[in-house]
């Protein structure tokens, strides 16, 4: 059952309904508005109206949810894992059809917490292409000064230009 | 309707690493796994691969599955056929494993 985040009247990214997709400049690509007619409860909520972006992170927005792990703090540079699709459930549909058997992931991918580039600059942070041969649309989420610029200050700046959506089973 | 069928997952010496039942859908097949037999190298190796996938730490994971395609799984299946494996997902924890099988590279009983 999905959670209504707050307003359950709209939803993003299901299937079979009808959807809006609003392109935007400066690497944007293409943010998502979705209206709902007939959605999927496999789905998120959205409210109308707003834009959640196209730069996923599997898992809420927290802040722990955004800290390096040990071993993404000695890639070069250090940073975490975003993928680029066009609504969360997009991206969460990626994780259960690359990953088929991995439970834990599908069940870490019902949320997904999505922003934009800009914003994510704006936040002091920056993406870079890091495609996988599994995921050619991986992002890696860096930071300017590298492990210690994901300080708590830094990562609760960054926490903030995250929007969850969840439900997306 | 999946049919649920048997494989024996064999290394490049030809000694089984695992068992496992699955079901094929969409050409990924995926069930649950024995790994009783692996060695512990190999149990260590896609524990790390579980943790990968589980921690989204999917930087590292080009270089995990390398590591896995090196290992040359073949699956025989209970109608006794043989097909190299590949894009072997095993986790460990919860007993779990999917892979596909390389189209052409399937082998019959009696076939030369």
């Amino acid at each position: 059952m999905p959670v209504a985040r707050p307003l359950n009247a709209y939803s993003l990214g299901a299937k079979g309904t009808e959807e809006k997709a609003r392109g935007a400049s400066k690497g944007e690509g293409v943010q998502c508005f979705h209206r709902i007619v007939k959605g999927r409860s496999d789905e998120g909520t959205q409210v109308v109206g707003t834009t959640v972006g196209n730069m996923h992170r599997i898992g809420g927005s927290s802040v722990e949810n955004l800290r390096l792990k040990p071993r993404e703090a000695t890639l070069n540079p250090p940073g975490i894992s975003l993928l680029h699709a066009p609504s969360p459930g997009d991206a969460a549909r990626q994780m259960r059809e690359a990953f088929p058997a991995a439970d834990g992931l599908h069940e870490a991918a019902r949320t997904i917490s999505s922003t934009t580039v800009d914003k994510i600059r704006s936040a002091g942070f920056d993406v870079i292409p890091n495609p996988t041969r599994k995921l050619p649309n991986h992002y890696r989420l860096i930071h300017p000064d590298g492990v210690v610029g994901f300080n708590d200050e830094n990562l609760t700046r960054l926490s903030a230009v995250f929007t969850e959506t969840s439900g997306h089973a | 309707m999946m049919i649920s069928q048997r494989v024996t997952l064999i290394d490049q010496e030809r000694q089984v690493v695992a068992t496992a039942q699955v079901a094929e859908a969409d050409g990924v097949f995926a069930g649950r796994i024995d790994f009783s037999p692996m060695p512990v190298l190999l149990q260590r190796l896609f524990k790390e691969y579980e943790e990968i996938v589980n921690t989204h730490t999917f930087s590292l994971l080009d270089e995990m599955e390398e590591q896995i395609e090196t290992l040359h799984l073949r699956g025989v299946f209970e109608d006794g056929s043989e097909a190299a494996l590949t894009d072997v997902q095993i986790y460990p924890s919860i007993k779990k494993v999917s892979f596909h099988v390389v189209k052409g590279i399937v082998s019959r009983p009696g076939s030369t």
